[in-house]
């Protein structure tokens, strides 16, 4: 079976059990989920409802205990260790709370990173990524390091690491968390103004106001999906 | 991954060793020491090798040499029940030389007593010095010799009657007689007075090197040299040296030879001989069983040095990927494969001990160098050693970086991300 072209991610019946000690803990228990082509997601729940370790999964960091997924339309429930850091290499992009960038190294080479991981060639590399770079506001900012940076411009810094690919999909989990709401604010601009291009997201928050962004907000409740609610257009474009 | 991960692993390395300075030092200390111990013992084996065949081609394959002593490499602790059997054989007596020297296989036979390990004192005037004579009959191949370039070798006449002349070392000549010529000069051996008559200068042979040499007839040594020793006499260190007749088998000559030698000997059918035949081949395979002696010390001292390079390199590797964990998950979020990760922890070990391997060579060479020019030990560095010194460093890198590269390669991502 191959889901349908616009079904971006397709998940069944996915669960996921953690051993701790002698307890398993059921993080997920069951999640059906379809997200089609340039939705916009907010993923919302207390904290271990599990909407992390769904954004692990869609994002192919870690596997599944049960269930199957699709994501662009290849099965990746199934994948190997190496063909799982092609799929994130190629269809992922992330964005963390807390950056996630090389300290030591500069924004351009940050942004880098996962070109060197695709195998592109050096120069391409550069070029690619300084066109990234200046795709987020910060072309005169790219051979500084990230101590040098404020919370905000590290954050588009790993904004433009994780588009830099071309994903497919742009994960993001609480992408505001280490930021005032000024910064926040803008942040969740570049969001909105990269799905106006197009681009799917899926974001982790458990703020009412960053899920505003989404046009469609998913509450999930003991590993399982509470309520899944689509805004009405024109309540999303405002 | 592909040459662009091996330079980035390389500029991490580098700057992980700026950070980790004593650890790192350590490692990069401890491979260097091995690779320097490669180096200079290989510069040196092959050093003494040059000169060792220098020696045995200027000698001639025809010839080879007749000694009371068991040839090979004799331990003696002193805790023996019994000397060897050879210390108690009788003394040569130089006119075997003569009946040797008619065998109609060899061409000639020589009686000769090299004293040089006695070391004995030479005085003219106020000046002294310590040296070693080496009685050797007028015809001595004089390779280890040079050149005579003041005054004169000695002459058969001068051999037969036992005058007191001397030929000496440059240096012998410098310290006793400079800033004047030592040729006419006279020099006191005991208490006999020898003319100089010549002066040589020794080429750079570890054989013919170790200090100050003076050479005289053997009749003349015969007459005029006590040993001092209440141990040894002179003729205790008589030896012959035969030149085989040229057309023929080399082996035809030493059955002669040792046949005669047992008559002069007076050795009964069925006794050992108590005299051994040196021939080159004889002296080579020792040369080799010596040579075979020096790389165990060189494998052994080396390995010492590289395992201690090689713990550094553990303990460097595995604090670099517990403080990188999160450098780690990033990577792997970002899409590094295992091979990836493996293959940059790895890249980072080999440089660290890459550096290590390059400080040694260039201090090994160094040390190389100064042997060569300061001291008579012939050292010249062999190619193959400098291969075999970086390969050694490489790999030292690589085999002890294999376990903590692994445990970065097989990190949990998810978990990786989430350390602190």
């Amino acid at each position: 079976m191959t889901p349908p072209n616009d079904k971006i991610i397709l998940t069944e019946a996915l669960t996921k059990d953690y051993e701790l000690g002698a307890e398993t803990v059921h993080a997920l228990r069951g999640v059906d989920l379809v997200v089609e082509r340039n939705e916009y997601v907010a993923i919302m729940g207390p904290s271990g409802s599990g909407k992390s370790t769904l954004l692990n999964l869609i994002g192919c960091l870690d596997t599944p205990t049960g269930g199957r997924y699709w994501l662009n339309r290849q099965e990746v429930s199934r994948l190997d260790d190496a063909e799982l850091a092609r799929i994130r290499n190629r269809e992922v992009g992330f964005v963390f709370q807390t950056f996630n960038l090389l300290p030591r190294a500069t924004a351009l080479h940050n942004v880098e990173l996962p070109l060197i991981y695709a195998g592109v060639p050096a120069k391409e590399r550069r070029e690619r990524s300084a066109v990234a770079l200046e795709a987020v506001g910060l072309a005169d900012r790219m051979h500084h390091r990230p101590n040098e940076l404020s919370g905000g411009e590290r954050q588009r810094v790993a904004t433009a690491r994780a588009l830099v690919n071309n994903p497919s999909i742009l994960l993001a989990d609480e992408p505001t968390g280490n930021l005032d709401s000024t910064t926040s604010a803008e942040i969740m601009g570049l969001f909105d103004e990269l799905h106006a291009k197009g681009q799917t997201i899926l974001l982790v928050t458990h703020e009412r106001d960053i899920a505003a962004h989404a046009h469609r907000a998913i509450q999930l409740r003991d590993g399982r999906i509470e309520r899944d609610e689509r805004r009405a257009l024109a309540e999303a474009i405002r | 991954m592909t040459l662009r991960g091996i330079h980035e692993g390389v500029g991490i390395a580098l700057t992980a060793l700026r950070q980790n300075k004593i650890r790192a030092g350590l490692t990069v200390l401890g491979v260097a020491i091995g690779v320097l111990v490669v180096m200079v013992i290989a510069a040196v084996i092959q050093g003494v090798n040059d000169s060792f065949s220098e020696i045995l081609e200027a000698a001639g394959p025809k010839t080879f040499f007749i000694t009371r002593w068991e040839p090979g490499v004799n331990v003696q602790t002193g805790l023996e029940e019994e000397e060897p059997e050879f210390f108690r054989r009788r003394a040569f007596r130089a006119e075997f030389a003569r009946a040797l020297d008619r065998l109609p296989s060899v061409q000639n036979a020589y009686a000769y007593a090299d004293l040089s390990w006695l070391q004995m004192r030479a005085e003219a005037g106020r000046n002294r010095v310590q040296i070693g004579i080496r009685a050797m009959p007028v015809a001595y191949l004089r390779s280890d010799l040079g050149e005579v370039t003041e005054g004169r070798w000695y002459t058969t006449e001068e051999d037969r009657s036992g005058r007191p002349v001397v030929v000496v070392d440059s240096s012998t000549a410098r310290e006793l007689f400079a800033p004047l010529p030592a040729v006419g000069r006279l020099i006191r051996i005991g208490r006999q007075a020898f003319q100089v008559i010549g002066v040589y200068d020794p080429p750079p042979n570890l054989f013919a090197a170790g200090g100050h040499f003076v050479f005289m007839p053997f009749g003349t040594a015969q007459k005029h040299i006590q040993t001092g020793s209440r141990w040894f006499t002179f003729d205790d260190f008589i030896e012959f040296y035969v030149v085989a007749e040229p057309s023929l088998r080399l082996a035809a000559a030493v059955d002669d030879v040792v046949g005669r030698m047992r008559v002069l000997r007076k050795l009964r059918p069925g006794e050992k001989d108590d005299f051994t035949i040196l021939t080159q081949d004889l002296i080579l395979d020792l040369w080799n069983r010596l040579t075979a002696a020096l790389f165990a010390v060189m494998v052994a001292l080396s390995s010492a040095g590289l395992m201690v390079g090689g713990v550094g390199v553990i303990a460097v590797m595995v604090v670099a990927v517990t403080e990188r964990t999160r450098e780690i998950g990033i990577r792997k979020a970002m899409g590094a494969t295992r091979r990836d990760i493996l293959w940059q922890f790895l890249v980072e070990a080999a440089t660290m001990t890459g550096v290590g391997g390059v400080i040694g060579l260039v201090a090994g060479g160094a040390i190389v160098w100064a042997l060569a020019e300061w001291t008579p030990v012939p050292a010249s560095v062999p190619l193959w050693s400098i291969f075999a010194a970086l390969l050694a460093a490489g790999l030292t890198g690589i085999v002890f970086g294999l376990v903590p590269a692994l445990r970065a390669s097989r990190l949990d991502p998810v978990a990786a991300l989430r350390y602190e």
